[in-house]
């Protein structure tokens, strides 16, 4: 397995989610999706783990938007609509952290307990990784208000972020590891 | 047509590298790479049009929900087929994750168009996504080749920072242009 790569895993999945967080308030709750769709993705895919079939990946992300689109109307009700599209970004996002690396990992960890240690692993990074950007983005609202109206650029900015903010990240999950 | 895909640049860096084109170590050959890509790029055609063709018909879509599941099993299925056909077809699930193909339906439709001017917009992305695919397979060559002794996970970061300085300057281009 390649270094770290359950947080490797965390950042590409959290990229798409990354570009439609607009605070700290909207990190909350696109981190409440991720870990309910990481959370489905893992149980679903676990018992599947030595199953050679590519479709369990796509039942898996499938599974997810019930999940998702529950949260979000139930979020929506109480008044936190945020975010673009928030139920069909955390699934493409569960799907290729919980999915194809969490869920093809497995298969070569084995143990339950292992596999749960990992799983949790992933799911802070994931967690971690919106709720600074989020922190990060309210921190420099006037900033990133210039950028919104340079939507373009928006995405392209964030990416910088999470390629600074990563290698901090590393550091600290080294210890947990 | 093709302004337009360029245009939606970001959109297709952040959503449309599948996720093993962008996870795998760039030790990979250019051949299959660009294979992989070309077939991400005609299911995004093929998609859309799948979608197009469906709606009307009493098989119709039951709104975005339904057209994501749909978009996100037919892309895969697309990728597979295609891959299999130019004998590039490795077993790994990653490279037909294609999540620019996923959501360009939702997107598309959303945008008010006839059939002909969402096929002419999924082509335009299409091409986009190859464009900024290759971009990145010869950015990625280079970072590997400056930083031959340091791990993979350096690397990433590093990727990170070029790709999104790199998108805010197209955008920026593209904002002047």
């Amino acid at each position: 397995m390649s270094d770290m790569w359950f947080l490797r895993a965390a950042i590409i999945g959290a990229l798409p989610l990354m570009i439609a967080i607009d605070g700290i308030a909207s990190s909350v709750v696109f981190s409440l999706y991720c870990a309910i769709s990481l959370t489905i993705a893992t149980v679903f895919l676990y018992p599947l783990r030595n199953v050679d079939s590519q479709l369990k990946y796509l039942a898996a992300a499938a599974l997810c938007l019930p999940a998702n689109l529950a949260a979000f109307n139930y979020m929506s009700a109480a008044g936190h609509y945020t975010g673009w599209m928030p139920e069909f970004c955390v699934c493409l996002a569960s799907l290729p952290v919980a999915g194809i690396t969490l869920g093809r990992y497995m298969h070569h960890i084995g143990r339950a307990g292992e596999c749960l240690k990992y799983y949790f692993l992933t799911l802070l990074s994931t967690v971690s990784l919106l709720l600074l950007t989020g922190a990060a983005v309210s921190g420099t609202l006037a900033m990133t208000g210039a950028f919104e109206f340079h939507a373009l650029s928006y995405p392209g900015a964030v990416m910088v972020l999470a390629g600074l903010l990563a290698p901090m990240m590393k550091k600290v999950l080294e210890k947990l590891v | 047509m093709f302004t337009e895909g360029m245009l939606s640049y970001n959109l297709i860096l952040f959503l449309g590298l599948g996720a093993e084109v962008l996870t795998r170590p760039c030790g990979r050959e250019a051949r299959q790479f660009f294979m992989v890509v070309a077939a991400n790029s005609l299911s995004i055609i093929a998609t859309t049009a799948a979608a197009v063709a469906l709606q009307g018909t009493p098989a119709a879509l039951p709104g975005f929900h339904g057209l994501f599941l749909f978009s996100l099993a037919f892309s895969f299925m697309s990728n597979r087929i295609v891959l299999r056909l130019l004998g590039q077809d490795d077993g790994r699930a990653g490279d037909s994750v294609n999540t620019a193909a996923a959501l360009f339906p939702i997107w598309a439709a959303g945008q008010g168009l006839s059939a002909g001017g969402v096929l002419q917009l999924a082509a335009g992305g299409a091409a986009g996504y190859f464009t900024v695919a290759s971009l990145f397979y010869f950015i990625r060559l280079r970072i590997a080749r400056e930083t031959q002794n340091e791990g993979e996970f350096p690397i990433l970061c590093r990727e990170l920072v070029t790709l999104g300085i790199m998108s805010i300057s197209f955008s920026l281009f593209f904002k002047v242009v």
